[in-house]
């Protein structure tokens, strides 16, 4: 049997909710929250990166200025990160580009890894935008 | 690049340069900043001596400048600075601000007249903007928040722009759409770290207006 670090064996939850016009804070807290279970800095950059346009979008197409609530789950499997938009945006596919301007900043960001999943779905009257981050990508 | 020693330099290798009273302190977030600062303080024709372990990365940057350095040397700081420059009856002495706790830094203040602040054309505490030349330079993170600021510097630049992006840590796609937008024609990005490369390189991956230069690690 192999000693998994602890941050691997347990899954913590983590909500929070962000000025999406200044998202350094942001930043900051994925970061944070990420990188005991992401040692490579790049791939928690990438992570970082996608989560920070993920927010982006969600607020400058909210019909009006609000924090954008975000969920960070951390476990055996994997990161995910969670957040929700007050509009209805449509679904990414990492090999097609957008025709919807809005989702189009966040489809380049996640080309930046291919470890990196965003997929976007309907919830309640708008949509919650999913960044996971599968296991086995940090090994 | 040639540094000459004098009679003067040698009493400063020997602790025994007289410390002009009052004079100024920076309290510098970055070595990049500390040279920019050093260097600006040094007047043209200036008789310089430069007290501190390395003389080097200031003497590189005069020489940079088109500044060819009158007297440089190295010896011990009267202040307990970094590093400190003497240019003519002035004397400025160089902290490393992230190296100080808070009351090292009251002593500091309080033993020196002025407190210099680097010249920046942005600066929100996220990202700095500074110039030299044709250089612009870009540190901390570009996002929705303050890519106006980029948009706004790259307008007042020349158009032979070079942007230095090594102490960039972050840049959203976003930001780079709106550098694109901005470029008047092809723009130099000087050293960028690997995850700004990439947004780089996917929004404009035939270099048409925006051009990697250089790698520095994050």
């Amino acid at each position: 049997m192999v000693d998994r670090p602890q941050a691997l064996v347990r899954t913590t939850r983590l909500i929070a909710a962000f000025d999406p016009t200044r998202p350094a804070e942001l930043r900051r807290w994925v970061f944070t929250n990420a990188a005991p279970l992401v040692p490579d800095t790049d791939l928690l950059n990438a992570v970082v990166l996608v989560v920070n346009e993920a927010v982006t979008t969600a607020g400058v197409t909210a019909p009006a200025e609000e924090d954008i609530a975000v969920t960070l789950r951390r476990g055996p499997a994997g990161l995910r990160c969670e957040v929700l938009a007050t509009a209805v945006l449509p679904e990414v596919h990492r090999s097609r580009l957008p025709s919807d301007r809005r989702v189009r900043e966040l489809w380049m960001a996640m080309q930046v890894s291919a470890d990196i999943d965003v997929h976007i779905r309907p919830y309640g009257t708008g949509s919650r935008i999913a960044v996971t981050l599968l296991p086995g990508a940090w090994s | 690049m040639s540094a000459r020693v004098d009679g003067a330099a040698a009493d400063a290798k020997h602790g025994r340069v007289a410390q002009p009273d009052p004079h100024a302190c920076l309290l510098s977030v970055s070595a990049e900043q500390r040279a920019e600062v050093a260097s600006a303080f040094v007047g043209a024709g200036d008789r310089v001596v430069f007290l501190g372990a390395d003389p080097g990365w200031f003497v590189r940057r005069l020489c940079e400048d088109g500044r060819a350095p009158a007297y440089a040397c190295a010896g011990p700081s009267p202040c307990g600075a970094e590093a400190t420059v003497l240019s003519g009856a002035r004397m400025l002495c160089l902290y490393d601000n992230h190296s100080l706790s808070g009351t090292r830094r009251a002593a500091v203040l309080a033993g020196h007249r002025d407190l210099l602040v680097a010249p920046a054309l942005f600066d929100d505490r996220i990202l700095r903007i500074t110039r030299r030349g044709d250089v612009l330079r870009l540190a901390g993170e570009v996002d929705i928040s303050n890519r106006h600021a980029v948009i706004e510097a790259m307008r007042g630049a020349p158009d032979a722009l070079m942007i230095d992006m090594a102490s960039l840590r972050f840049i959203d796609a976003g930001g780079v759409g709106a550098m694109y937008a901005a470029a008047a024609g092809r723009v130099r990005l000087l050293r960028p770290q690997p995850t700004p490369r990439k947004v780089v390189q996917l929004f404009d991956p035939t270099a048409e207006r925006l051009v990697c230069e250089g790698m520095r690690r994050g």
